[in-house]
């Protein structure tokens, strides 16, 4: 195994074999490259099988693209998982009465904690909630936040997802998987189970349906197969025994959401919608949405459907909230934040963009309104030419731009060409809110397959591990 | 004055359709300036009244047995007032801040920005300033019907030249949100006295910073003048596609065609 | 279950059964080929196949002249011909797809296996080599398809609307081959029994006509044990059969009428007697029967599934 100075390594500390890898550093010694090859190709052939592929069902030609899975886990203890849930409980309580005190009294802002124009001018705010009361206050159902570690092994929050987050096909898949290639791995070690998501998740919707109904239906609504996350919209939906529909499946009519059925029309009451609100309601949003149903927002103002996620999170999940978030849960909570944030620098602020330019080598620039990517600017990986352009851009539109220090993410070891090597690595726990917070302990495991990489994005050659918390 | 209003849409349809869902914004809103005497609104199917997040008294019109032709009428008595040097308090909650951010129909674009920085000084315009916009708007822009769609996105009316009160508005919006003044459009009703001008009309409301007053007033572009009592809100929002008296959706039907019929008369 | 799920399962199964009904009707023609007879009278057999799912339009439009060669082209690879063999599977393929959640592993795999296959065999040429041996492979994966459908999926309502599309489109089918057989028939005497035989085979029904008649082949049999005959799986009254017991299985509250006609067709194919419809005139009872199954379908379409018109 390689030593990596620079980073933390999930499994071991200069050299020695951290404690709760040590059970299974054994085993892995004990495996033939052989014996671990053919469980490569055994879960490749199941995976295919099952569909559980990216951009499932695009190809005309009958092939589809898996996504890597690395069969060596990235592996939790018990007292970091502690404190980490504890974290994300806090920020996503925090997260869901900010979005409610926004869309009604706004006493966040009046307190001047947060400008006005910052929600106001998000393309994410979205007028047509002011003042809607949604079930329970929640908003964020299903919040996915990604979580790294860090320099001597801290863990921060590098993003929060409250629109349509996904990835939990994976983490359930993965573990399935795991268990079946490995069954004597679960023998030796106590991994805190995760099959359960899916009745956490049903039980969630079920609790915030509209008031007075006794027996909930609950859809998920999935824009349609080329959506590149249909696998999971169709796997959640099976798994929860609920239906998986389409905008043109349902109608509105005397104030309800129904449901084509080959029984007649039946009403829907709670709707897991996996598509953006853009594309929702072409009568409310844009026009030209095929794959929403005309007049929803309406009877979700009435309060005759309940959509999670609710519309309208995306106003406090984006990078120019994302700073504010530690001031959030401290107007709300009146609590210290457990998680930490990444340090950003706002640059619309004149100190904090001094401070941006002066540093521009050492940073990761990103765009506060983009998608990564493209108006981006990794510091430590750029020339002095990229640096000096992204300066310009910089200097004519300060306020579009956030700056953090690059992060040196710890690394997990990764089947690669050669062997085992470090990979970087990211976490994705998915925190359910209804009429409590929970979640299945772990969550997705992203890892960057290429060397130094830190993209873990499957579009862009990521891959992911089993995810083991441990019980105590 | 009181306005006696009638307005009649009717749609028919080569073949039978299954499903219609209309969302309407034919009933005045409660404001200051005007008070609603009587008001009736009749349509087929369910009618479904709310208020929107902008204040709008709004329905959801939903057909679903089949039919061939839908017919709505919306009438009854206005009592208006003419707004003080424009003035009008919406009694929307929302902040203005809101209606600084551009929709599909009216992004700025060069052009626009170039329009907008002839008239306008900086984001704490008068009403002068804005009355100056909209002399310019029409100068540039010919009413013209049949030119331009709903959906026309207000660059390409300036570019065309030619436009109707929609147009007018939409343009109007886009050179406020080039320079970050919030501006919202208006759609009603205007008496339209002696000339053959429309009843149902767009306008907007513009924030103003004036001597001794900071808010919104309300300016009819086409014509470049404040709106007076001879004008009667419907509904408000950042476009037409907010605020349109009738927008919707049909399963089947067909060849559609419409006719609308808007009658006001001044008692 | 989803109007629009039932949907796709329907016309998956329609589809499945036209691929399979077209490769019959050609294997018949490409059989009786080989039997001596004039070059018009080939030609007008094989115009007489165009006929039956009225296709002449769309083929001469594409072809200077009646050809075996050309009419299997066009009836097999031409994805512009709605009806080909191609374009059937394709759409069988694409309507799996849509509903793939709901299907099994294994109709999904048996599906889009069906679908690579066939491209596979006819970049292949096996079409222009073989053609019996094309058309024996079509038959046998839309057998499978059914094997796999019946063996594995739930029975529920996904199942009784398979079922229906199956047997709408094999009693439409049916109808079709028999309309024209009958009204191309000429009256060389050897010719008919290799003729008739061809027809029985390419509805596997040459076996089961010797069994239940133990006699001399005569086309008044032929049309009796195609049309009346409960026990001959590819008859109308076998066909209508399972479309009334599976209508009844998914009843709704709008399907009365549906219901109606179908147990009307049922019963007037029952307590038919062939030598009153040979009276009435056969090509007329097979016509006014394919308007019917035509309203029928419609009739499913409108009550349980995405309606046509919409």
């Amino acid at each position: 195994m390689q030593r990596s100075p620079n980073f933390y390594n999930e499994m071991s500390a200069d050299g020695v074999v951290r404690e709760h890898y040590r059970e299974f550093a054994d085993w892995l010694a004990q495996q033939t490259p052989d014996a671990i090859e053919r469980k490569r190709m055994e879960a490749d052939l199941t995976f295919r099988r099952v569909g559980i592929t990216f951009a499932v069902y695009g190809d005309n030609a009958g092939t589809e693209r898996l996504i890597p899975f690395d069969l060596i886990p990235r592996i939790i203890p018990a007292s970091e998982w502690q404190q980490m849930q504890a974290g994300l409980v806090q920020r996503v309580r925090a997260l869901n009465m900010f979005i409610d005190d926004i869309y009604h009294e706004q006493h966040i802002i009046r307190a001047g904690i947060i400008p006005a124009d910052q929600i106001y001018r998000n393309a994410q705010y979205r007028p047509e909630m002011q003042g809607i009361k949604v079930a329970s206050d929640i908003y964020a159902h299903i919040a996915g936040i990604d979580i790294v570690r860090a320099g001597a092994g801290e863990f921060y929050v590098l993003e929060d997802n409250l629109r349509v987050p996904s990835g939990v096909s994976y983490m359930l898949e993965d573990r399935k998987m795991m268990m079946r290639l490995y069954p004597e791995l679960f023998a030796s070690h106590k991994v805190a189970p995760v099959e359960h998501y899916p009745d956490m998740l049903l039980d969630n919707l079920r609790s915030v349906a509209p008031m007075g109904v006794l027996d909930p239906t609950v859809v998920v609504m999935t824009p349609g197969m080329y959506n590149s996350a249909y696998f999971e919209h169709a796997f959640l939906a099976q798994q929860m025994g609920v239906e998986l529909v389409e905008g043109k499946d349902l109608y509105v009519t005397n104030n309800a959401v129904w449901m084509r059925t080959t029984h007649g029309p039946k009403r829907v009451d709670v709707i897991y919608r996996r598509l953006d609100d853009d594309f929702l309601d072409p009568l409310a949003f844009r026009a030209d949405s095929a794959l929403g149903v005309p007049g929803l927002l309406s009877v979700y103002r009435a309060g005759h459907v309940t959509l999670a996620n609710a519309i309208g999170t995306g106003v406090a999940d984006d990078k120019s909230i994302y700073p504010y978030v530690p001031d959030i849960i401290r107007f709300y909570l009146s609590e210290e934040p457990i998680l930490n944030n990444v340090p950003t620098y706002q640059c619309r602020k004149k100190a904090e963009l001094d401070y941006t330019l002066a540093n521009l080598p050492d940073l990761v620039v990103k765009e506060v309104h983009g998608a990564g990517g493209y108006g981006m600017l990794v510091g430590p990986a750029s020339t002095k030419e990229q640096i000096e352009d992204f300066r310009q851009r910089l200097i004519a539109r300060p306020d579009g731009y956030i700056a953090q220090p690059t992060l040196a993410l710890s690394n997990c070891p990764t089947f690669v060409e050669n062997g085992v090597a470090p990979r970087h690595i990211d976490l994705r726990p998915f925190v359910l809110s209804g009429k409590n917070i929970s979640m299945v302990p772990g969550g997705l495991t992203r890892v960057a397959l290429r060397e130094g990489s830190l993209v873990v994005n499957s579009s862009q050659g990521g891959g992911t591990k089993d995810t083991w918390v441990l019980e105590a | 004055m009181q306005l006696s209003i009638r307005h009649e849409t009717h749609y028919s349809y080569s073949a039978s359709l299954g499903y219609t869902i209309q969302q309407l914004h034919l009933s005045p809103r409660n404001e200051p300036q005007q008070h609603v005497l009587q008001w009736q609104l009749d349509a087929p199917g369910h009618l479904h009244g709310y208020t929107d997040a902008y204040g709008n008294l709004s329905h959801m019109l939903t057909l679903d047995k089949p039919h061939d032709n839908l017919l709505i009428v919306a009438e009854g008595v206005v009592e208006t007032t003419s707004p003080y040097q424009g003035r009008v308090q919406a009694k929307d909650t929302l902040s203005p801040l809101v209606y600084t951010v551009a929709t599909r129909l009216t992004t700025p674009t060069d052009s626009i920005r170039a329009l907008a920085a002839t008239c306008l000084p900086s984001q704490q315009a008068g009403t002068r300033d804005l009355m100056t916009l909209a002399e310019h708007i029409i100068g540039l822009v010919l009413y013209q019907t049949g030119a331009t769609e709903v959906s026309t996105t207000a660059s390409a009316a300036l570019a065309l030249g030619s436009g109707v009160c929609q147009d007018h508005a939409h343009i109007f919006l886009a050179c406020c949100h080039a320079i970050g003044i919030p501006a919202r459009y208006v759609s009603g009703y205007i008496d339209p006295g002696d000339t053959n001008h429309a009843a149902s009309h767009a306008w907007v409301d513009a924030w103003v910073h004036d001597d001794g007053f900071t808010g919104w007033v309300s300016i009819d572009v086409t014509h470049a003048r404040l709106m007076t009592d001879a004008y009667c809100r419907l509904a408000i929002g950042r476009d037409y596609e907010a605020a349109a008296p009738i927008r919707g959706i049909r399963n089947g039907g067909g060849e559609e065609s419409m006719t609308v019929d808007v009658q006001i008369v001044p008692q | 279950m989803l109007s629009r799920t039932a949907d796709h399962l329907f016309w998956m199964a329609r589809y499945t059964e036209r691929a399979e009904n077209t490769a019959r009707m050609l294997d018949v023609n490409v059989q009786t080929a080989l039997l001596p007879q004039s070059g018009e009278a080939a030609r007008q057999a094989w115009r007489a196949l165009l006929g039956i799912s009225e296709l002449q339009h769309g083929y001469d439009e594409k072809h200077e002249a009646v050809t075996q060669h050309d009419v299997i082209e066009f009836m097999v690879c031409d994805p512009s011909n709605r009806s080909s063999i191609i374009a059937c599977l394709t759409e069988a393929r694409e309507n799996a797809r849509a509903v793939r959640g709901t299907l099994t592993t294994e109709v999904w795999e048996v599906t889009n296996q069906t679908y690579l296959d066939l491209r596979r065999r006819l970049h292949g040429g096996q079409l222009r080599k073989d053609p019996s041996q094309f058309f024996e492979w079509v038959k046998y994966r839309s057998h499978l398809w059914r094997g796999v459908t019946l063996g594995t999926m739930l029975r529920d309502e996904a199942i009784n609307f398979m079922r229906l599309g199956t047997s709408l489109e094999r009693a439409d089918n049916t109808a079709r081959i028999l309309d024209v057989k009958f009204h191309g028939n000429d009256s060389d005497a050897r010719r008919d029994f290799y003729y008739w035989a061809a027809l029985l085979r390419s509805v596997s029904g040459f076996e089961i006509y010797r069994k239940v008649y133990r006699d001399v082949i005569t086309p008044e049999r032929v049309a009796e044990l195609l049309m009346l005959r409960a026990d001959m799986p590819r008859s109308l009254l076998a066909c209508m059969e399972e479309v009334v017991a599976n209508l009844r299985q998914v009843r709704n509250d709008v399907s009365s009428d549906t219901e109606r006609l179908a147990g009307k067709l049922h019963a007037e194919l029952q307590f038919a007697r062939i030598e009153d419809i040979l009276e009435a005139g056969l090509h007329d009872t097979l016509t006014e029967f394919l308007r019917r199954i035509y309203e029928l379908g419609n009739g499913v379409s409108r009550d349980f599934l995405v309606p046509l018109a919409a």
